[in-house]
Order: structure tokens, then sequence, then C-alpha cells
């Protein structure tokens, strides 16, 4: 088998030796397959903010006719632009999945580019700006007070698309593809051992890139953010990736807070190298009561935070399109990484580490972002 | 003696809601209660929408946290869905908690609360409450708030909620007849409400404006359920014109003339049946000739219909099988405002109370699979046309951005 690093056995990970990174599970009786592909592309890099254009190209195919191939086998595909990468999901009857496997190649090489064609993709791209929920924006504004930079929006800069010529862009597209590392996951009623195999034979062929990205490192709490074109409010707080306790104190505190704020709710917005859990809600006005809440009730909320982050982590294990966009989004370093054992971490958690985090969220510690609407 | 005994033992049965029965393994039960809307005016429009606000917020038998602690068990809020011209009210509870369940749902459809102090607090979070434009436009009439009394949301209480007007759907692991005997078991309580005449108001005034920098355009259809003629042709030309990225709406509005990032087609529900609603967010431009966009998206997918093969056909019918069975997350078929119908018990429940409510009976999603793939390229062409000729085409204005 080329370019195996390991061999894996059932429901594993395995690392190439390319670094990319290989997932397959087989949960039989569903009759469908989840693929999620993962193009982790270092923040850092030259034209990194430009993926979301980059995202928008790949995803038609390198004739323009991926969505009728795969469409024409009842295979539908999703493609999304987040902080650290580029991810592409396929989903479809199990009988399909060689189609999807077989598409992961079109989706691994930079897309050819035609004038036109950019022109009228950076119109779309300047509609999908205007629909853009108002929690997104807020959600934007939190990363950019907890990481500068380093929390760029994922959306991009239209300004940067246009003001590239045609080769310029090409040649940033394939830098930013020969330079970021892939993983696959692949979840549902499959033959794992031949899907593997098919996987690890697209993937396993690229070049190794140079691992040139690293942790991010918050900054310190600012004033709170406006977000003109947004509504509501949010109060967030810097993480790390998914499986570490700070991470899942930040998330019992912030479900158990939402819980108890009608209108609230929370978002998680993960990263490898970093992310931001939040609490948010559509009115101004509709945290202004978190801090009283920390104040009275800080144990029962850490319980019953708890308890649902519990349940939410039974909830990524359970469903299939999860459990395969969970495995997506990890690191060559998190090869170990599982679900079952995120949840053990979750569950020894002691109640002083969820008050603990809880408390982060108070006003003038947390990050905060407030929409300019009503 | 004996037959008019009768007659009455039929007038009884009568007034008596239907029950529909859905049973399967689950470690929950399900139980829905649908309340049909009767004619709204302009007034009533808001009113209804603060009403299902108002349920939560306590009844004379449990305050609004006990419903929520004891409506809650199963993991899933009790939940009050309101749609134009139906409510949905829904309860789940733990497999042997179904009595409880119907002491909630009963409690809250014939004992709300409704107090002053609710209803107002509804109605200001009614105002606060902003759906996506192109969520709102679906339902494209105003809801003025501002004008509403308690009073005016009691009253419709009265006038909606009387058992002619409801049935159920109780799901989950039960036996036959449990569910239908529950619910007969609370009926026979119900303390009927004498109706009261509403304040003379006008018809539900049109939505002109979105309030938002973006603006809509629709294509809106004519109502069909499954016992229309020809469901199965127009229901695939749904997915044919509509669902997928190489769907004609996509393909001619998005990709061809970049009009917007956001189009989609949806079947809304509503108790005349689902009408097909093609919606297109894009930003607004102000002006005459941003009128001028929906009667060219309009065209665009007439036009493409002429081109249609084969291969249309059987990537429409494979868009339908991924809806129905594997949840498609961009499947038109809508039982409420917030998405497409999943797999989930508590969304079979509502197909099941919903097909029930348009008067279509049960349907079995296999057979109406089947019946999609006895549809032939002409028969999906001639099905296309005539739901695009049907629709009633417009758009509703935002304010261009300076």
């Amino acid at each position: 088998m080329a370019g195996l690093a390991a061999s894996p056995s059932l429901d594993q990970k395995a690392v190439l030796d390319n670094g990319a990174i290989v997932y397959t599970a087989n949960v039989p009786t569903t009759n469908v397959f989840y693929l999620q592909l993962f193009l982790a592309i270092p923040r850092n890099l030259e034209g990194a903010d430009l993926r979301h254009f980059m995202e928008h190209l790949i995803a038609k195919g390198q004739n323009k006719d991926l969505d009728a191939k795969l469409e024409a086998r009842g295979i539908t595909l999703t493609a999304e632009t987040l902080h650290d990468g580029v991810r592409f999901g396929m989903e479809g009857p199990s009988e399909a999945v060689s189609a999807a496997v077989s598409a992961l190649s079109e989706l691994l090489v930079a897309p050819r580019l035609v004038s036109e064609e950019i022109e009228k993709e950076a119109k779309i791209m300047a509609q999908e700006e205007i629909v853009r929920p108002w929690s997104a924006r807020l959600i934007a504004k939190l990363w950019e007070s907890a990481f500068g930079t380093d929390g760029r929006d994922p959306f991009g800069s239209l300004e940067s698309v246009r003001s590239q010529d045609l080769q310029a862009l090409q040649a940033t597209f394939e830098s930013l593809m020969s330079n970021c590392t892939v993983s696959v996951s692949v979840v549902g009623d499959i033959s794992e051992r031949p899907v593997f195999e098919m996987v690890s034979n697209v993937v396993g062929a690229r070049a190794k890139p140079a691992d040139i990205d690293a942790p991010r490192v918050p900054l310190e709490v600012s004033i709170e953010q406006s977000v003109p074109d947004a509504k509501g409010r949010a109060r967030g707080v810097a993480c790390e990736s998914l499986g570490k306790k700070n991470t899942l104190a930040s998330l019992a505190a912030a479900f158990g807070l939402a819980a108890e704020v009608p209108g609230a709710s929370i978002a998680y917005t993960p990263g490898p190298r970093g992310g931001v859990v939040a609490i948010i809600h559509p009115n101004r006005s509709g945290l202004d009561r978190v801090d009283t809440l920390i104040d009275a009730y800080s144990d029962q909320i850490a319980t019953n935070g708890q308890a649902t982050l519990l349940d939410w982590i039974d909830g990524l294990e359970k469903s299939p399109r999860e459990r395969a966009r969970t495995y997506s989004q990890t690191l060559p370093g998190e090869s170990f990484f599982r679900i079952e054992d995120v949840r053990l971490r979750a569950s020894r958690m002691e109640s002083a580490d969820i008050v603990s985090a809880l408390d982060e969220f108070r006003a003038g510690k947390c990050y905060s972002a407030a929409g300019g609407g009503k | 003696m004996t037959p008019i005994l009768i007659l009455l033992a039929l007038t009884q049965k009568s007034s008596s809601p239907k029950v529909f029965e859905l049973i399967e393994p689950s470690e929950t039960v399900v139980i829905q209660a649908y309340v049909k809307a009767p004619e709204l005016t302009a007034r009533d429009r808001a009113a209804w929408f603060v009403l299902g606000r108002s349920l939560l917020k306590g009844t004379w038998d449990f305050t609004a946290q006990k419903l929520r602690d004891y409506g809650s068990q199963a993991g899933t809020k009790p939940e009050v869905v309101v749609m134009p011209d139906f409510m949905r009210i829904q309860v789940v509870v733990p497999n042997d908690a179904l009595s409880l369940g119907g002491d909630l749902v009963l409690s809250l459809l014939n004992r709300p609360s409704l107090t002053d102090e609710d209803v107002t607090a509804a109605i200001d979070e009614a105002k606060d409450d902003r759906r996506p434009p192109w969520i709102e436009a679906i339902d494209p009439y105003n809801k003025d708030f501002d004008k509403l009394s308690v009073n005016d949301v009691r009253i419709l209480w009265t006038r909606a909620f009387q058992p002619s007007n409801l049935s159920f759907v109780v799901g989950g692991r039960i036996k036959q007849g449990e569910g239908t005997a529950e619910i007969a078991k609370r009926m026979a309580q119900w303390k009927p409400q004498r109706v009261v005449r509403a304040r003379a108001d006008i018809p539900p005034r049109p939505l002109v404006a979105t309030g938002s920098s973006v603006s809509i355009h629709y294509l809106s259809g004519a109502p069909f359920s499954f016992s229309t003629p020809n469901t199965a042709a127009r229901l695939l030309a749904v997915f044919a014109l509509g669902v997928g990225k190489d769907a004609t709406l996509w393909r001619e509005v998005r990709e061809r003339l970049a009009l917007s990032y956001l189009q989609f087609v949806l079947l809304w529900p509503t108790v005349e049946g689902w009408v097909p609603t093609f919606v297109v967010a894009r930003s607004a431009e102000g002006g005459e000739k941003e009128g001028s966009v929906s009667t060219t998206i309009r065209d665009a997918l007439i036009t493409d219909i002429d081109h249609w093969n084969e291969e249309s056909l059987l990537r429409a019918q494979a868009m339908a099988e991924a809806a129905f069975v594997r949840n498609l997350s961009s499947s038109p078929i809508w039982l409420d405002s917030d998405g497409p119908m999943t797999g989930s018990l508590v969304d079979r429940c509502a197909w099941r109370g919903y097909l029930e409510l348009v008067g279509s009976g049960t349907l079995d999603e296999k057979t109406l699979l089947s019946a999609m793939t006895n549809v032939d390229v002409e028969q999906l062409k001639v099905a296309a046309k005539s739901l695009l000729d049907e629709c009633r085409v417009g758009w509703i204005p935002g304010t261009p951005t300076r």
C-alpha cells in the first residue's frame, strides 16, 4: 500500500508518509456515506486571504462539471472556508462512495482560471457577503479580537481578488494547494478497507508540504467591538483544539449559560490551532444577565453545562456526518484523537474547572462584539 | 329512541378531533397538536404569531418553568411552531410518560394563562424577532404588532382553539389505540370557550420592504398536495428546477447570470397544500430596473426547460431520492419555516400531521419515489412549464446601501 506510515485497524486514523490523514469508519445499515475533505492551509502563507475565493472555484471541478457528475449519482457536494482551511463535504448512497473518492482528485488541484469567470465569481462573492448571518459577523469580530491577524475573517477580501492579474492569481492558488495538509474522513455504510485504500491512493501521491503553521496565541481582552451590519451581541473566549481540557470547560460553561438565558445560543468555531467558544444573542441586551447568573448559580450552571456537553459529544459520535467532520479537522500531531477519549475527558472534568471557565465569560474578561443594529 | 341515540353518538364522534398514531420503537413519545387558523385579518396575523409565543409562558395548570421542566425530560423542549395558517404544538416525553404528555398538550391548548404580563411580553419579543428576509418573504404579509392588544390575542384563541380545528399525531413506542385513547380522554374534559367576536379590521397587508439591504425576488406557485393529479411529475419538476447545483435555478441564476449567491426552492406548507416557492436573495439596487429581475429569473428558468434531457430527469430523480431517503440538506420538503424535513421521529410525526391537515391521507415515501421514476422527460418538461406558468412573480425591495 503506497505511502502508508502505519497499518490502520478498523475505525482508526492513519497518517500517510506525506502527512495526509485518512480516517474511515463503517456505520452499517445507514446506506449512506459522508466524506469530508479538509485542506489545512497555513494562514501565514501569502495569498491565504484568497482561500475562500479559491474554494468557490475548486468546487466546480476541473471541467466545471463536477456537480453534474456527482448529482447524477445522488451525491451532493458542499464547500466552506474556515479559519484554518477549506472543507469539502460529499454525501450520497453507499454504492456511490467510489465516485466520491474519485472526485477527490478534482478537489486537490488548483483550479484553472479564466478571467471572465473570476469577475463573475467575484460578483457572486459580493452577493454572499450581503446574506451573511449576523451571528457569523459577530463571531468573525470575536476572532479578530482574540487572535488579531491570526484570526482574520476567512471570508477574505474581494479587493485582493480584483487586484491580482490572472497569472499571479493562478500562481497563488498553486502555492496554496501545494502547501496544504490534506485530511479525509469517510464514515457510513462502507467497506472500510477498500475505501481506505482508494482514498490513500488519491491523497498519498501528493508531495509532503512544509509545516509552517503554529498554534494561535490569544491577545489581551480589548473593549467591545462594534459590528455595524449585524445585530445582537456575542461574548467569546479563546480555546485550543477540541480535545483539550480548557476547550471542554469553556464549552460546558457556554452550554450552561445558554440554557439559562432565553434566546441565547452557543457558537463554537474550532480551529486545530486555536478556536473560539461564544454565547450569542439576537438582542444587544440579551446577555446583560450573564454576570448575575454566574454570581448566583455557577455550580448549577456548571453541572447542567457539563451534561449538555456530554450529550453534544455523544451527538458527534452518533451522527456519521458529524463524526466525519470532526475527524477531518484534526492535525497530523493529533492522529490519536478519538471522540470517545474526548467524552471521557469531559465526563471527568471537575465542577471547579467549569466554574473557572464560567468566570471567563464575564463582561470585561471575555472578548465581546455587538451589532450596530437593534 | 334508539335511532336518536345513535345519531347523538355519531354527532359526538364527529366532533372529536382526529388522532393519528405513528407506532415505532423509540425511547420517546411525541405528541403534536395541529390547530388550523380561522380567516385572519391584518391584526389577526400579528395576533396569531403572538398567540403561539404566549402559550409556553404558562397555563392554569403549569407555570412556564414547569412546562419546561416536565416537558424537557426527554431532552427536547416543548415547542410551538406558528405558520401563517396553522400552528403545531409539540411535547416530547419519555416512553412511560404518555399521560404526562397528554396533560401538557391539552393544558396548552385548552387552558393557557394568557395573562396581561405574558401576552405583553410575547408582543415585545415578537417585535424583536426578525427572521432572515428570505424567510420572511415566503409569507409576504405585514405583521403590525404595535396595533395589537392583549385582548386581540385572547379573542383569537377563543376562535381558533376549538375541537373542530384540532388534529393530533402521537408517535413513538405506544400500543395501537393508546395515543387515541389518551387524547380522547383529555378531549372529554375539554372546557368549551365562548367564541368572542373580534374587532373589525382590514385584510392582511402585503410586505412592501424587507427592511434590510437584501431584496427578495420570488416565484410562488399554486398549492398542491399528494391528492392533486400529476403530483409525481410536479414534485419531480421542483427538484429538476431548483434542487442541487446542477438544477436550473443554480445554473442559470447564479452561474450564468451571476445574480445571486443565495437561491433556493422550497415547498411551503399551507393548509391548501404545498406551495412551490422559488426564492432569490440579492443586494438591493433600487430603481425601476430592479423589479424586472424577477421576470428575468422566471424567463431563464422557462428557457432552460427546453434543454432538459434524460440526464436532467435522472439527476432530478436522484435528488428526490436523496431528499426522501437521506435527509438532503437542500431538500425542498419543508414542514415549517425552520427548514427541510429530517428523518427524526418528530419530523416524521410532523409529516403525518401535515398530510392529514391537507387531506392527503397517509403517503409512503417509497410509493412516491416509485411514482417519480415513472415520469418521463416530456412529462417532466410539461409539468415544469405548467408549474412556472402558474407562478405569481414578485419582489420585495430592500434598501440599497450607499
